[in-house]
């Protein structure tokens, strides 16, 4: 569709050619004009982490009291990235992002992974590049932007890309992407493939399409389709999903949709999205059967195993989350900013569980029906724009053992970002 | 527009005074806030015009091209300079900090580079003179400091 797109509005576009400039700026041979072969740039940032949780609810006594836990505090280095990107020739584009999450440990030593190694090149200007490698496909607001996290509101991404219940994968291979500028205004477009979950022939489509309005408001829509069946990234025992398909499933075709807008004006920035995932899915009987040593709730126990018997075969559920952030930046002299801000987050997952390392999510999967509400209000203090100390307190807010209940957790985030001297 | 590379020394006076008055901003004179801020290019730069809309995609790395043939380099200037606040205020429309943020976060994200930041006027034209694709900004009072040759300035329609 949106190649179609590009396809009939080329002439236009030529027409008018990059940037609206006119037939009169031609530039003529450009045979002369010399580029720089190599223009690279190396940097990235270090995030150093606190978070504490409050007593959270575990389990129901025989006496049909709610137990709670203590959680203990945690320090960690959340990211760690190194970032390198640059240009051949101006035109050829190239990134690699390698990162060590949970870097933080004293005892074991993380590895840096491939976050994102990616090579470009424009094939009509702005309006339409191909993008292939390993890349964060274009989907809402803050896929493509989860490694700034010095720079966005809040410390945690949405719930869409918890890392402990994605609802696609993060990355695919290969994207089309284009900008086409109409007024003041500019149309964004990408479409993306690439080896996602795809379980045998299966070819993947993510799409994205929004129109930005001067800079200062954004609306769009993003779309996922597996397009037939997805296998699972991880198995029951291996921790959370790296993609949309749960770990006890055989397969899973699923489409994920929603839209989302941004405010941004004077300062203030204002995000909400809102999506829904629709699984088409096949149970595997082997993987249902080992959650009952996951420690289930009772609504998990009669989904999965009712009677002890495991419930394998087809299931369709869906899952919906939704947020909305505001925050407003003060500034402070010639470089230092205030920003505090305020988020809440919606999440509903029928067919999760607690216990992470089968695959389940601490949040959803704790709750008697899958559904969990998070509070957020927080403030960034930047001295300057290169350091950023976040501090944010949420509160979650679920049904467990039959009553609506609350548990806090602060955190704090310290974030430098680094560059190679220029 | 104006180029001032291939004219004689008189000449390129009296055309930098030309220009100035040809901006109808008396205020250029003074070098006092109410200046109004001029675009700089190569001389190699065939643009004629340029509007609010345009100079702000380039700053906001939306336009990567000229023509959607060159490259564009595009240059800043430090936030302590009155150039600066003056350009953010009246055609990007935003604090020194907001762009700082906006570009942390697409660099971040792999979506650009950061404009190169010069420090002076001399240096903005430097930059520009030796970048057929560069782009930066000077306050119209400005002007009298650069050596012409090698840049053109345009006045944002």
């Amino acid at each position: 569709m949106f190649l179609g797109l590009i396809y009939a509005l080329s002439p236009a576009v030529q027409a008018a050619d990059d940037g609206g400039w006119g037939d009169d700026a031609d530039w003529g041979d450009v045979g002369d004009i010399q580029q720089p072969i190599f223009e690279t740039k190396l940097y990235g940032f270090i995030d150093s982490y606190f978070e504490k949780v409050a007593q959270t609810p575990v389990s129901v006594d025989e006496q049909g009291r709610t137990v709670w836990e203590d959680n203990p505090y945690e320090f960690d280095v959340l990211n760690l990235n190194v970032m390198l990107q640059g240009s051949i020739h101006g035109r050829y584009r190239y990134f690699l992002n390698l990162a060590a999450p949970g870097a933080g440990s004293n005892v074991d030593d993380e590895a840096l992974s491939v976050r994102n190694a990616w090579v470009e090149a424009p094939i009509m200007g702005s309006y339409l590049a191909v993008r292939a490698g390993k890349l964060y496909r274009r989907f809402g607001l803050y896929n493509e932007i989860l490694d700034a996290v010095p720079t966005f509101i809040g410390i945690e991404p949405p719930e869409l890309f918890d890392k402990d219940h994605l609802m696609v994968t993060r990355t695919t291979n290969l994207m089309v992407f284009g900008a086409l500028p109409i007024g003041g205004s500019t149309v964004n477009y990408a479409v993306s493939t690439g080896n996602d979950e795809r379980d045998g022939g299966a070819v993947p489509i993510g799409a994205d399409a929004n129109i930005d309005f001067g800079g200062r408001f954004r609306v769009g829509s993003s779309f996922y389709s597996s397009m037939g069946d997805a296998a699972p990234s991880r198995g029951v025992g291996e921790g959370s999903p790296r993609g949309g398909v749960i770990n006890w499933m055989e397969t899973d075709n699923y489409v994920v949709y929603g839209g989302y807008a941004q405010l941004t004006y004077n300062g203030t920035t204002i995000q909400a999205e809102g999506w829904q995932a629709d699984h088409d899915a096949v149970r595997d009987g082997e993987s249902v059967a080992a959650l009952a040593d996951a420690g289930l709730n009772p609504r998990q126990e009669e989904r999965f195993l009712p009677g002890g018997e495991a419930v394998e075969g087809p299931v369709k559920y869906a899952i919906r989350t939704a947020y909305l952030r505001a925050g407003h930046q003060f500034p402070v002299g010639k470089e230092a900013s205030f920003t505090p801000y305020i988020q809440g987050d919606y999440y509903s997952n029928p067919e999760t569980i607690a216990n992470k390392d089968f695959g389940g999510d601490n949040e959803a999967g704790l709750s008697d029906d899958g559904v969990f509400y998070k509070y957020t209000a927080g403030a960034v203090i930047r001295p300057v724009p290169q350091v950023a100390l976040k501090l944010d307190g949420s509160a979650h807010q679920m049904q467990f053992n039959g009553e609506t209940t609350y548990f806090p957790e602060v955190r704090v985030s310290l974030s430098y970002l680094w560059q190679l001297e220029q | 527009m104006y180029r001032f590379n291939k004219a004689p020394m008189l000449l390129r006076a009296l055309l930098a005074a030309l220009l100035l008055f040809s901006l109808q901003v008396p205020e250029a004179y003074s070098g006092g806030d109410t200046d109004a801020v001029v675009m700089v290019l190569n001389t190699r730069n065939p643009t004629k015009k340029i509007t609010e809309a345009q100079v702000k995609r380039i700053y906001m790395g939306n336009l990567a091209f000229w023509n959607g043939v060159v490259p564009i380099k595009v240059y800043t200037r430090s936030s302590s300079e009155a150039a600066s606040e003056q350009f953010y205020g009246d055609i990007l429309k935003m604090k020194h900090q907001s762009f700082d943020s906006h570009w942390s976060s697409r660099e971040l994200a792999g979506q650009g580079v950061a404009p190169t930041v010069a420090h002076s006027p001399t240096e903005v034209a430097e930059f520009v003179r030796s970048t057929p694709g560069g782009i930066g900004f000077l306050l119209a009072s400005e002007v009298w400091d650069i050596t012409p040759d090698g840049v053109q300035v345009l006045e944002i329609q």
